[in-house]
């Protein structure tokens, strides 16, 4: 059997391909898979994972990280936050049927058309040692409203003593972030199940994967693997995938310069994408425009 | 390499054995043998000179002098192909003649405009040959192209004679003239009509004092659709007067 | 084992060949001296057509493939005997002439007729060829030894996987030439002795005409066309000329070397520049071909590094 009996053009890539697919990628583009504040940025030595990135990254000074904010300190106002940093690594593809990646009881069976992803995703946070912490509750201390004297003690408002503690009162310095020397990093495995489809945007078609369900090993309690495993999945699926989807477009149009057709996936297959033996396979057809 | 062609051939209407253009040529027999030389004037100004040896041990009995390809050469000092020495002193414009043969003078090229005349080397002006005045013997031809009726004149012996020159149109196998029409004064006195077809050849065999003019009178070809090939052309007002003085 | 397979169907290898065939022009010139003529010719044709036939055995084959002559000139140049008047026996003998008078020349040389055929629409001609695939990497001669692969990628000078059909032979086939190209050799030999005597009254061109005789006769017998005139242009064509040669030099260079029928970027872009983000792409190890009666199948391996 022909690989274009259906279609006029057929594609396809296998377990081990995608996979090398994704390494190239980790290694060119980091910022997808690592995120933390700018301290983090500025001393990779923070991070819990050694980024290995491709000398071109450094070369043309592209961002080991994606910077984001840090994270506030609940009940200081904004004031206090810490440093951070997200990673996943490790990460492997593996297309049905499921003989690659040691899923959770919770995934398996991986059904048909399916693939499954696998990562460690590491959290370090930089919280402060003990002494530091001391200091900064002095500090906070002082900047915490005063009692309202005068409700108390009428007359008190115009006590010299007491108006100076109500002047350093109004004092609010800037928002910080407390600086560490290390993080506290944990990691979890976190595996995932998905299936590509393809969808139209604008008038392209685009090889767009999607995230079935998500499982985090070894968490507990329940609520807080359902919490976190609630956070990587909107993570990928807001964050990470949309930015990997391919357009069918330029694939085929850039590299094989046929011109004046429009392609579309082939209609009428049971599955187009298909995840069948270890291979994402499309079937595309091409119309002249 | 862009071909010219010889237009002159294609726009004289007059020609005369005295004064020599393309289309005519002068025969005149050498009958003893001697060094000759020969003076060529244009327009009656003269030109160059070169010499005939006649010889009984020289063997052409005919020479033909293109007079403007020699007034080329010899004038522009270029080596001459036809002159070799028989048994005179060296001289690089000789034409060797057997003795008895004929001399044909001739214009190859350009204009005309040429006449010749030649005496014993040691004897001029006593000239033995001289365009001007054909002699006994002579002999002028012509080949006319242009079909129409021409007239024959003849000054000195008040012989005037009609030629018709018939066209001739491209036919299946390729034209050949037809031999070339021999006249002399007697054949003029009694027929005064020659029929030619265009580019046939008209012999007159002089008898000694002529001077011949053949002009063209009436062309009979239609060249409405055709114009004339114009060359530049002046002619100086006749019958009139010159800065506005009036002839008495 | 490779990690990507595209397969291609007949359908798709022929939209493939539309695209290097569009590509494909000709515009050449060149003349040959044949001693009692010269024949040159100026050419410019484009291809239309074919139809490509995958094979069993890692080929394909191309027919029906139409030669459309943009531009076809045969020019013919041909030295016509002198052309004198005059030169007739004045005195014959027995033994000959004894005095002749002189010829005087129409035109100042043996005068250059040139007559210009234009067969463009006349000639109905196609090319079948067979091909194998045949793989090439690329590297622009302008890219500098060391150069990185981002940096060949910014100044355009990435490295190129291509497939080149490689012609195993390369026919031409010369239907016919139209029923009015006799006529047309006619006319055009008119033409040029109208052209080669515009400046003559009517009666002077009669004239020499009239020496000349049938000039198409002439001139026939000059370039040695016989009966058959097919025969005798695309004997010219072909075997004097060459023409057919280099038509066919010209396609299958054409095709083995100068156009590829893809071309795959190496490294292979699966994500473009982001800002100042540096595009991934993926290093092309290894690139296999194979044709077959169904499709053309390309396998690449993904490198580890890049």
């Amino acid at each position: 059997m022909a690989f274009t009996d259906n279609s006029d053009l057929y594609g396809a890539i296998n377990e081990e391909g995608i996979n090398r697919v994704v390494k190239h990628m980790m290694r060119l583009r980091p910022s997808m898979f690592n995120y933390g504040t700018e301290l983090v940025e500025q001393n990779p030595e923070l991070l819990c994972h050694p980024i290995e990135a491709d000398p071109v990254v450094f070369a043309r000074n592209n961002p080991l990280i994606t910077v984001e904010s840090p994270l506030p300190v609940l009940g200081t106002n904004g004031l206090v936050s810490l440093h951070y940093c997200v990673q996943l690594v490790d990460v492997g593809i593996d297309f049905h049927p499921n003989n690659a990646l040691d899923l959770p009881k919770e995934l398996t069976p991986m059904a048909e058309q399916r693939f499954a992803l696998g990562a460690k995703a590491c959290v370090g946070l930089g919280c402060p040692d003990e002494d530091l912490v001391a200091y900064l509750e002095r500090i906070m201390g002082t900047l915490n409203p005063p009692i309202d004297v005068e409700q108390f003690i009428p007359g008190a408002a115009n006590d010299e003593r007491v108006a100076s503690t109500a002047n350093v009162s109004r004092f609010r310095p800037k928002p910080f972030t407390i600086p560490v020397r290390r993080l506290l990093c944990f990691c979890m495995e976190v595996y995932a199940v998905g299936h590509i489809e393809t969808t139209k945007i604008g008038n392209k078609y685009v090889l767009a994967p999607k995230l079935d369900n998500i499982e985090i090993v070894d968490l507990c309690p329940e609520g807080l693997e359902n919490s976190v495993e609630c956070y990587l999945e909107l993570v990928l699926k807001l964050g990470l995938l949309p930015r990997v989807r391919v357009a069918l477009e330029k694939i085929v149009l850039d590299q094989l310069k046929i011109v004046n057709i429009e392609i579309k996936p082939t209609p009428g297959l049971p599955n187009n994408p298909a995840i069948e033996n270890d291979e994402l396979k499309v079937f595309i057809d091409m119309e002249v425009v | 390499m862009k071909t010219k062609i010889n237009r002159h051939i294609f726009t004289q209407t007059r020609f005369q054995s005295n004064v020599l253009s393309q289309l005519g040529f002068i025969v005149h027999q050498y009958k003893e043998s001697g060094r000759y030389q020969a003076d060529v004037s244009r327009h009656g100004k003269p030109m160059y000179s070169f010499q005939i040896d006649v010889c009984k041990n020289h063997k052409k009995p005919q020479f033909s002098a293109d007079l403007s390809a020699l007034d080329k050469s010899i004038r522009g000092g270029n080596e001459r192909s036809a002159a070799k020495e028989c048994c005179c002193e060296p001289h690089d414009s000789v034409f060797e003649l057997l003795e008895g043969g004929f001399g044909l003078f001739y214009v190859g090229s350009g204009p005309g405009g040429y006449s010749v005349c030649t005496y014993p080397i040691d004897q001029k002006p006593h000239a033995v040959f001289d365009s001007a005045v054909l002699g006994d013997g002579d002999m002028f031809g012509i080949t006319l192209l242009r079909p129409g009726q021409y007239v024959f004149l003849e000054q000195n012996k008040k012989i005037k004679a009609a030629i018709e020159v018939e066209e001739v149109k491209p036919g299946k196998t390729p034209y050949v003239p037809p031999d070339p029409v021999y006249v002399d004064n007697q054949q003029l006195q009694k027929s005064k009509v020659i029929k030619l077809r265009a580019a046939q050849g008209l012999i007159y065999k002089a008898s000694g004092g002529e001077s011949i003019t053949i002009e063209l009178l009436k062309p009979n070809d239609d060249d409405s659709d055709n114009p004339e090939l114009k060359i530049a052309h002046w002619s100086k007002p006749s019958g009139g007067s010159l800065n506005g003085l009036k002839a008495k | 084992m490779a990690h990507l397979t595209v397969a291609t169907s007949e359908d798709t290898v022929t939209r493939l060949f539309e695209g290097l065939r569009d590509n494909f022009s000709v515009d050449e010139s060149d003349s040959v001296d044949f001693g009692p003529f010269t024949a040159g010719y100026e050419l410019a044709f484009h291809l239309e057509g074919g139809d490509v036939d995958l094979q069993n055995d890692n080929s394909l084959v191309v027919k029906e493939l139409d030669i459309k002559w943009d531009k076809l000139r045969v020019f013919l140049g041909i030295d016509i005997p002198e052309l004198c008047i005059g030169g007739f026996c004045i005195i014959p003998s027995p033994f000959g002439c004894i005095l002749r008078a002189p010829k005087i020349c129409i035109f100042d040389d043996d005068p250059d007729f040139g007559i210009d055929l234009d067969l463009g629409g006349l000639l109905t001609s196609e090319i079948s060829l067979a091909a194998k695939p045949k793989l090439n990497y690329f590297t622009d001669p302008a890219r500098p030894a060391g150069m990185s692969w981002l940096d060949a990628e910014d100044a355009d000078l990435a490295n190129k996987w291509q497939l080149f059909i490689d012609p195993d032979w390369v026919d031409i086939d010369i239907f016919d030439f139209s029923d009015i190209v006799g006529d047309l050799l006619d006319n055009a030999i008119d033409n040029a002795v109208d052209d080669l005597l515009f400046f003559l009254p009517g009666w002077a061109k009669n004239l020499i005409k009239a020496i000349l005789g049938p000039v198409v006769d002439l001139v026939r017998a000059i370039l040695d066309i016989g009966d058959d005139i097919d025969e005798w242009l695309s004997d010219l064509l072909g075997v004097s000329l060459g023409v057919f040669d280099l038509i066919i030099t010209l396609v299958a260079d054409f095709f083995a070397a100068k156009f590829p029928l893809l071309e795959i970027e190496d490294p292979f872009p699966i994500l473009p520049y982001s800002g100042s983000l540096i595009p991934v792409k993926l290093p092309i190890e290894e690139l296999g071909v194979n044709i077959n009666d169904d499709e053309l199948v390309l396998t690449a391996t993904v490198g580890e590094t890049l």
